[in-house]
């Protein structure tokens, strides 16, 4: 079962849910944050979009404090796979679970748009993903939100990309013609999605579940994505 | 109040964090630019801008030294974001009960 992170503000936790039952066919259940542990048969969580806590202080950093996290560190530490996605990316990065920072996008506007993404797999600390993607195959998924501008030092830059801890980056499809390529928040590298050197915890700014219900107006990419990171859940086990 | 606590003193600690040098601010940029405008024409200039912001807390502590290592841990914690963010304990000063606080 994969539980799926509920906190005050989040806005992507249905959508979450429904991409996993109805488009995965997998079992998932949304618990409140002010739960003290996650269900016992859980095996993996994800952590959705949204504004949890008002964005107060800054994106993230009041859900880490919350009274579930405890018990979700301890299981990632002993090897429980974790999935982030926007307001969650926010807040893995709060908990020092993935490198860098998230700041307002270059713009200082929110950007709400879908957005084309490359995959980097060759030498990718994530065998998931290279198991199930093939090295630059082009992603369509939706983007949301002020405060996605990926932001790391220089040498944190260098070790992420040596390491093989990022997976996806903004634009670098010239032949999607009518797909908005190109950064849409100013992040370093055009990064959009970075795993931690294990590769079972991953964060990422666009929102796969938006686009993951066969016939949906968006695609099925987010499915592909998602079915990736599943494929994974169930090596753990 | 437990005798814990009443073995603790007020004490008002004040906090500055200000970005990292290096890590662009945009709200920065944009404030500046408007600044710029504003001083079009005028014989001065914006020389810099940077946007600091301050905390003012209220902790109960053994002393000041104390009160100070309580910020600094919170600071670490929750308040300061480490890639992006400086802070400094600007000051650290201890609150006399008024009188009818007294016992």
């Amino acid at each position: 079962m994969i539980a799926i992170l509920s906190f005050p503000g989040s806005n992507c936790d249905g959508d979450c849910l429904r991409a996993l039952r109805e488009a995965l066919g997998a079992s998932a259940q949304i618990v409140w944050h002010q739960e003290l542990e996650l269900p016992e048969q859980t095996r993996a969580v994800i952590l959705p979009g949204g504004f949890s806590h008002g964005d107060y202080l800054r994106p993230g950093a009041c859900a880490r404090s919350s009274a579930i996290m405890p018990d979700i560190q301890a299981r990632i530490a002993r090897g429980m796979p974790a999935l982030g996605i926007c307001n969650g990316f926010q807040i893995l990065i709060e908990l020092g679970l993935l490198p860098g920072a998230l700041m307002a996008n270059a713009s200082l506007q929110f950007v709400c748009r879908e957005q084309t993404m490359t995959a980097i797999v060759e030498g990718s600390a994530a065998s998931w993903w290279s198991n199930s993607v093939k090295d630059g195959e082009s992603f369509w998924m939706p983007v949301a939100h002020r405060h996605g501008q990926f932001y790391a030092s220089e040498e944190v830059l260098e070790e992420l990309f040596a390491s093989g801890q990022i997976l996806l980056r903004y634009g670098h499809d010239a032949s999607a013609a009518t797909r908005r390529v190109g950064n849409p928040n100013g992040s370093a590298r055009d990064i959009a999605c970075v795993c931690d050197r294990s590769g079972r915890v991953v964060g990422l700014m666009p929102h796969p579940e938006r686009a993951a219900l066969a016939g949906g107006p968006r695609g099925e990419d987010g499915a592909k994505f998602l079915r990736a990171w599943l494929n994974m859940v169930e090596e753990v086990g | 109040m437990s005798s814990k606590m009443n073995a603790l003193a007020a004490y008002r600690v004040h906090i500055k964090v200000t970005r990292r040098r290096g890590v662009f601010d945009p709200a920065a940029r944009v404030i500046a630019r408007s600044i710029d405008r504003l001083l079009e024409g005028e014989d001065e200039a914006l020389e810099a801008l940077d946007i600091h912001k301050t905390y003012a807390l209220t902790l109960r502590a053994l002393d000041a030294t104390h009160a100070a290592t309580i910020a600094t841990r919170l600071c670490k914690d929750l308040l300061v974001e480490p890639t992006l963010e400086d802070h400094v304990i600007e000051s650290v000063q201890e609150l006399v009960a008024s009188a009818s606080e007294e016992p």
